[in-house]
């Protein structure tokens, strides 16, 4: 058994008990019943359960979750799809944060089971290219390797890396010309 | 051996009707093509985006880029306007008709090659498609850039015999050296080079570190200590998968081009050569001394590394290798283990049946420290290997590791 | 649905199966305690935009990862449910060609083992058998040859998740935990086939549109004989004899013409594999049985669950738990993606199964291994083609062909995948006569089941890959060939059916024709290869027209609108990503103005207010028969369809529209003539000369009509209400290639519609005899007083609704990696009346992306070293990925639809077949090879290129 503690979307959860062999996907819908975060492969090829891990130098990066144990993120903080929009005082969605209304207004998806992955990627590369803009001829060759390796079964990926092109070029500071 | 059955069948057919002439000479070819894949020239010769044999693939030397040369039948760009003389002169001496060739290609190993083998080899390069592709010129610094300096290193470093076998080893043996040494060319990655940057025969397959990578010691000694079988190297030479481990890193085109087309014969020579045993080899008892959840290495490997490699290293099947009697952790120095660890092993697609999703690599992830952890944790649980490594040990093997990247040659 | 509404928590009665009463539950949403987020009213009213939707109706929940699919939700998520929760894990064989002799279970550490091992013997003495669409040996009995590679042996139950999971990693990929005995002949060797077919069909004297000397639909179905497990068919041909004797005489004549005309014949064998639906979601289920109430719970991820619940119902019945349980709960929530594959899947039989013997709530979920070995795949199809082609006038004349169909170890939907292969073969193009001969067989490999494409992308595209390579061969342009031998309105199909309304086939051609991918294809490839040395570049061409529909639709619609002016929508449909709910909420802004403010899915129980009843399988019923039962106004052929067959915009609108126009005429018009009425005419000294219901139109939200004030929904609502007038309608429709038709006397007018049954609510104004007609289900159900069903003989038809799609393609193949690299594509698409039209374009690029899978990437071998081994995974199985498809290049053009009421047809299928056949072609235009089994390998192009 190991101890667990860690920060998801900003909330302190544990001290928890799991056992050693638990992944952390498991540990989400286990012990946490957060099930935002969608087991697709579990071989890691998939990247359906991509989560945000924020390093302390400031810095995120994106992990798979069902190949990756639970002691990996002990004392980490992450951010899963869960924690992206607002809520009101009743726990109510008023506001997505842009990466998901990008996806949502550009009809990205379908079926929604690739959604959290892709969200969570994209909003890494947007961080990224906050502290890094790009040369807007890049904007292209960026996305399909920031992108490439999440699997979508129902869209033909083209609305989504429409709508990452889109969000990256109406938000300022991302790309230089 | 096969090839005195070939030759023995092509005398005796030079004495048939022109008609069965040329079916021996498409035998000849189809003995090329295949010899071709044992020397895995492709690898070099063939671009992706290339045209088969048209060469252009660059190699890194410490002296600057050498790109691989045209080598279809095409008599202006390619090789043929060769005669089977300057053919054999190029395999053996590392001289072609416009000059000395730079020692990347392995002409250090193809001079074992039977006059049968290279004629063979001829017949099938000058059958293949003529490839309209100019030679790149290469970016080297004085005075390599001057082939004339290649005599003289060839003077010095470069011995054109041919393959002559050992009478006290079994035909299988030295047909299996024959591959080994020759065509397969192994020696040229995994005998360690000296000055000169030539092949250290004295430490002939005990092996090098490449381009992040160890090209692994795989003399009989080592590979019988890591206990394995013939199965074992059948597999991991034809698959790239077995109980042993996987390939990786430069190994893994060696197997897709190359070694995934041996024969059964061709592969249990081959095997049989390594293991220096004509006979079946037992494999030894797969070692897990069972966790030990004190060790700082402990939650390492159950959060980087179980997810894959399996809670008790027992792998998952066409996926990812177990760590229970793997080769590559099983090793004195643990060049590779830390090499897996830094650079990850990039995705391998075999076939549509076959193939290996990438391994992540934690270069940006775990520290000295960590990377200290968990080696020491992995041979601790899956080797008899010692498991005091130190930080300042494990800093040098990544500097190397590193530095090698830099200057990757083949 | 979408949004979750606390008021319907109550479940809702809905019919006896076998005993068992069967309640369905409202789709569970936001149920999940740890994460109760909503959704605020104020974001989820910007879903309608401004006249098309802004987003989909379920994508806000999506995309912030809402408790929303079935495989999300855990016995804490339920209510009144027990918060802890058992794991099921399902042991299979991995061989076919041994005896099973019993399970070792030692490798599961002390502490993690199963609290209950459940074996055939379980399950004999329990009573529990699957339903009998799925055959028999649920779990295998030692001493048995597993029938197929996959073949479930055992379910452990695992108190807690730690113990599941520590015992499943050991004996997931355990050579001991299942013992085999002797070796033994497959199974699958000594069974008869699992479906024949043959579709003959012979012109007559008046050509393609006249009556034919034979045909399935004039002539009726002929069957073989089995003999050691062949197909015989009758031999004797017999121009006045039996069916199969006039089928066989005109079959032979037109063998005969093909020997001695002077014809161009075509001849090829081609194959296709064995294909993993792989979608995203893989199975699981969840499932207590409250003992103490009696009562059966049970949350789905399956496409179909109205058949789930008829299932269920016969497993009950048969088990020692029938007296034990009176309500059977059916959840059925979004679902991750299904294309088929959780169309009549067996994977919820053993959650039921498990729920019954366990006492805890069970879970069982597929990791991706398992749903390889277990899930339903596509029909691998081998197929031998002959076609004679007039040499002068380019006309095809004749086509026999040849099918063989593996069906798995397990009989699906194999019947009917078979027939729809066959009679999908033609194409776009007319054939005088056809002999069309398909046999499907099972084998050791996984069950194959209803799958995108249901057999027709097999053929089809071999049709289009023949088409390709005889235009060459006969030295013609390949669109010059299709032209002289498209498919005109009127003209038969190979059944000898006329296939519904406009065929725009020519009009695609000339587009693609003048398409610049086209039009410049040997200058660019000149210029491209010139370029770029080592890649070769060629350009493919394929079009299609695929059937949607299964020849049995009844969908079931109820729209109603609340006082406050609030449209809700209530369907049967589930959605799977197609956009379902988004699109019925968008189609009734036709109708009322507005689009909905809430659509509901995945509705049974509801429709049990038109207390619909069936007796016979629509596809088998006689026409006395049906004759005969439709006198009573409670029968339909079908009562419910499964979410599948490309169903939702054609014939889920259908009712949806009826529905919603019935709310109009009798409700909010009516309302609205009152206001206008009263309010804005001089109601005291003259009629009002406006009623006509032709002056109606809904501008920006508000109804006017003849220059009367715009009046808001919620005004018109209220006034709707108030007066008593119909506020909600609930329609059931029927569909046999055509639909049937009603009269009903409304509000005692006649009123022919295209529906079946009909219930309608009024509003709280009603008056009191209206509140009785409603009585106590709050519905008034009206008796139709006439109807007329499609004949049963349109059953012969196979099909007659398609929507047709053509692509062009380009592509670089990487000569010395044999990659293929798609540079570019251009579909085109007629699918009618479009009525979300990024939810066709999301269609148009995902159907695309599949079929390039199909293509160049996706396979499994068959027997041991396939998916039913249990090893298969993505790493080995490659889904199309981003760099594989041409992202940034992938367009399309939807024909506008002929006028405003042509049918929103179905084109979830078809979008992805055209690209195959291209694809195959323009590697022939690069590379000089043609291939005939798909997929395309990069080691067989490397060869050819060598």
């Amino acid at each position: 058994m190991s101890t667990i503690a860690l920060s998801i979307n900003n909330k302190a959860i544990g001290p928890i008990e799991t056992s050693d062999d638990i992944m952390m996907i498991e540990f989400l819908h286990e012990h946490l019943n957060m099930t935002g975060t969608k087991f697709g492969c579990g071989v890691g090829v998939c990247h359906a359960c991509t989560v945000i891990v924020d390093n302390e130098d400031g810095t995120s990066e994106s992990v798979r979750t069902c190949i990756n144990g639970v002691s990996r993120f002990n004392g980490k903080k992450i951010r899963t799809i869960e924690g992206h929009a607002k809520e009101n005082e009743f726990g109510e969605i008023i506001k997505l944060s842009p990466v998901q209304e990008t996806f949502i207004e550009n009809f990205s998806f379908q079926c929604g089971w690739c959604t959290s992955g892709f969200v969570n990627e994209t909003t890494v590369l947007v961080e990224r290219l906050k502290l890094m803009p790009i040369h807007v001829s890049e904007i292209e060759t960026v996305i399909d390797k920031a992108l490439g390796d999440h699997i979508c079964r129902c869209t033909g990926y083209v609305k989504y890396y429409q709508a990452v092109k889109e969000l990256i070029l109406a938000t300022e500071g991302l790309t230089r010309s | 051996m096969k090839i005195n059955v070939n030759a023995l069948k092509l005398s005796a057919l030079l004495l048939a009707l022109p008609l069965t002439v040329n079916a021996a000479q498409d035998e000849l070819v189809e003995q090329g093509k295949y010899l071709a894949k044992l020397g895995d020239c492709t690898a070099c010769h063939t671009i992706d985006v290339g045209q088969a044999n048209g060469g252009g693939l660059p190699f890194t030397t410490p002296f600057g880029i050498v790109y691989s040369t045209n080598i279809s039948s095409d008599e202006e760009f390619g090789i043929g306007h060769y005669s089977l003389k300057d053919f054999t002169d190029a395999m053996r001496g590392g001289v072609a008709p416009k000059g000395n060739l730079y020692p990347a290609m392995p002409y250090t190993s193809y001079h074992l090659l039977t006059d049968q083998d290279i004629e063979a080899l001829y017949r099938y390069f000058m059958s293949t498609k003529p490839v309209k592709q100019e030679n790149r010129d290469n970016d080297l610094m004085f005075p390599t850039n001057i082939r004339m300096g290649l005599k003289a290193w060839n003077l010095v470093n470069h011995d054109s015999k041919v393959f002559e076998a050992n009478a006290d080893k079994s035909e299988k043996w030295n047909r299996g050296s024959y591959i080994v040494n020759g065509l397969g060319h192994c020696g040229e990655c995994h005998t360690p080079r000296d000055a000169m940057f030539a092949m250290d025969q004295s430490r002939h397959f005990e092996g090098e570190l490449i381009g992040g990578a160890m090209a692994s010691n795989i003399t009989p000694q080592e590979l019988n200590r890591q206990g394995w079988t013939k199965q074992d190297l059948d597999d991991v030479l034809r698959k790239g998968y077995s109980r042993k481990g996987t390939v990786f890193a430069g190994m893994y085109p060696v197997v897709f081009h190359s070694f995934s087309h041996l024969t059964k014969d061709d592969m249990s020579a081959v095997t049989s050569y390594l293991l220096d045993n004509d006979a079946e080899v037992a494999a030894k008892s797969d070692i897990f001394n069972g966790h030990d959840k004190s060790d700082p290495g402990y939650a390492l490997y159950t959060g980087f590394c179980a997810g894959c490699h399996g809670i008790d290293g027992e792998g998952k099947p066409n996926v990812s290798p177990a760590l229970i009697a793997n080769a590559t952790i099983d090793k004195a120095a643990p060049i590779n283990t830390l090499s897996v660890m830094l650079n990850g092993v990039e995705e391998q697609r075999y076939s549509h049946t076959h193939g290996f999703y990438a391994m992540p690599s934690y270069r940006d992830t775990l520290d000295v420290k960590q990377l200290t952890e968990l080696t020491n944790y992995i041979r601790k649980v899956w080797t008899k290997q010692p498991s005091d490594l130190t930080e300042s040990q494990v800093q040098d093997w990544v500097d190397q590791i590193e530095d090698s990247i830099a200057d990757a040659a083949h | 649905m979408s949004r979750f509404d606390l008021s319907r928590r109550s479940f809702i009665k809905q019919c006896v199966v076998g005993g068992v009463a069967v309640y369905s539950a409202p789709m569970l949403f936001n149920a999940g305690k740890a994460n109760a987020a909503m959704i605020s009213d104020e974001l989820m009213e910007q879903w309608k935009g401004t006249g098309k939707p802004k987003f989909r109706l379920d994508g806000v929940a999506k995309v912030t990862g809402q408790k929303i699919y079935g495989r999300d939700y855990r016995a804490m998520d339920m209510d009144g449910w027990p918060d802890t929760q058992h794991y099921g894990f399902i042991l299979r064989a991995n061989k076919a060609d041994h005896r099973f002799e019993g399970i070792d279970l030692s490798a599961i550490p002390e502490n993690a083992k199963p609290s209950q091992v459940i074996t055939a013997a379980t399950l004999n003495d329990a009573g529990i058998k699957l339903p009998v669409f799925f055959g028999d040996k649920m779990l295998l009995e030692k001493g048995q040859t597993p029938d197929y590679l996959g073949h479930a042996v055992a379910l452990l139950i695992f108190n807690n998740f730690a113990s599941f999971k520590a015992a499943k990693t050991r004996l997931q990929f355990s050579d001991s935990a299942v013992i085999y005995g002797e070796k033994t002949p497959l199974t699958s060797e000594s069974k008869d086939p699992l479906a024949s077919w043959r579709i003959v069909r012979s012109e007559g004297e008046n050509g393609a549109n006249g009556v034919d000397n034979y045909s399935t639909l004039s002539d009726g179905l002929f069957f073989p004989d089995y003999v050691d497990h062949q197909p015989v068919w009758p031999t004797e041909g017999d121009k006045s004899g039996s069916t199969g004797q006039r089928a066989i005489y005109y079959a032979d004549q037109m063998a005969q013409q093909m020997d001695e005309e002077d014809w161009f014949i075509f001849e090829q064998d081609y194959q296709t594999q064995s294909i993993e639906p792989m979608m995203m979601e893989p199975e699981a289920f969840n499932g207590w049985f409250d003992r103490a109430s009696g009562t059966l719970h049970t949350v789905l991820t399956i496409q179909s669950p109205h058949d789930f619940y008829l299932q269920a119902g016969e497993m009950i019945e048969h088990s020692q738990y029938k007296d034990q349980i009176t309500k059977l709960v059916v959840h059925s929530p979004f679902i991750g993606g299904g294309f088929g594959a959780k169309d009549h899947s067996i994977f919820p039989y053993y959650g039921l199964m498990a729920s019954l013997l366990t006492d805890k709530p069970v879970h069982i979920a597929n990791d991706r291994f398992e749903q390889f070995q277990s899930g339903l795949k596509r029909h691998p199809f081998k197929m031998h083609h002959k076609l004679a082609i007039d040499k002068k006038t380019l006309k095809f004349k004749a086509l026999i062909s040849n099918m063989q169909i593996d069906g798995g170890g397990r009989l699906n939907f194999t019947g009917s995948v078979t027939m729809v292969g066959a009679s999908a073969l033609q194409g776009v193009y007319y054939l005088p006569q056809n002999d069309i001969t398909a046999v499907a067989y099972s084998s050791q490999n996984p069950d194959c089941g209803s799958m995108r494409g249901y057999g027709t992308l097999q053929s089809m595209s071999s049709m289009e890959m023949m088409v390709n390579e005889s235009a060459e061969k006969l030295n013609v342009d390949p669109f010059k060939l299709r032209l002289a031998n498209i498919m005109q309105p009127g003209y038969r199909n190979t059944q000898g059916a006329i296939p519904n309304g406009a065929l725009r086939y020519q009009e695609i051609l000339e587009l693609a024709q003048k398409h610049d991918i086209w039009i410049n294809r040997q200058q660019k490839k000149q210029q491209f290869e010139a370029n770029n040395p080592g890649k070769k570049y060629g350009v493919g061409f394929g079009i299609v027209t695929k059937d949607y529909g299964t020849g049995a639709n009844a969908p079931s619609t109820q729209v109603s609108i609340t006082k406050q002016g609030k449209i809700v929508i209530r369907l049967a449909s589930m959605e799977m990503g197609t956009g379902t709910d988004t699109s019925q909420g968008t189609l009734v802004q036709q109708y009322l103005g507005n689009m909905a403010d809430e659509v509901f899915l995945g509705e049974v129980t509801l429709w049990d207010v038109m207390k619909l009843k069936e007796t016979d399988s629509p596809y088998f019923i006689s026409q006395d028969k049906q004759d005969e039962m439709e006198k009573d106004p409670r029968w339909t052929p079908v009562i419910a369809m499964a979410s599948s067959a490309s169903q939702s915009s054609y014939f889920q609108s259908h009712t949806t529209s009826i529905a919603a126009k019935i709310v109009f005429e009798q409700g909010l018009w009516p309302a609205a003539i009152e206001i206008w009425r009263t309010q804005f005419f001089n109601n005291d000294h003259a009629p009002a000369d406006f009623t006509d219901v032709n002056n109606a139109h809904w501008v920006d939200g508000k109804l006017t009509a003849a220059g009367y004030p715009p009046l808001s929904i919620d005004i018109l609502a209220h006034k709707a209400h108030t007066m008593g007038l119909v506020t909600g309608v609930m329609v059931h429709a029927f569909n046999r290639w055509s639909w049937a038709e009603s009269e009903f006397v409304i509000e005692g007018k006649s009123n022919k519609l295209a529906i079946d049954a009909l219930a309608l609510q009024y509003g709280s104004g009603a008056s009191d005899s209206k509140q009785a007609l409603m009585g106590k289900s709050g519905y008034h159900l009206l008796d139709r007083t006439r109807v007329s069903y499609p004949n049963t003989s349109m059953n012969h038809a196979m099909v007659t609704y398609y929507a047709p799609c053509a692509t062009l393609c380009e592509i670089a193949v990487q000569e010395g990696s044999g990659e293929v690299e798609v540079l570019a594509t251009h579909t085109w698409l007629e699918c009618g009346r479009v009525i979300v039209e990024k939810l066709v374009e999301g269609q148009i690029e995902g159907g695309l992306v599949m079929g390039l899978g199909h293509v160049l990437h996706e396979y499994l071998p068959l027997g041991e070293e396939g998916a039913g081994n249990g090893t298969w995974n993505l790493n080995r199985y490659q889904v199309p990925l981003a760099k594989h498809v041409g992202v940034w290049n992938l367009t399309h053009t939807i024909l506008p639809p002929l006028s405003e009421s042509d049918p929103t047809k179905g084109m979830a299928e078809v979008v992805m077949i055209p690209i195959v056949p291209a694809i195959v072609e323009a590697v022939y235009q690069a590379i000089g090879t043609r291939f005939y089994h798909l997929p395309i390998s990069k080691k067989e192009i490397k060869k050819a290129l060598s």
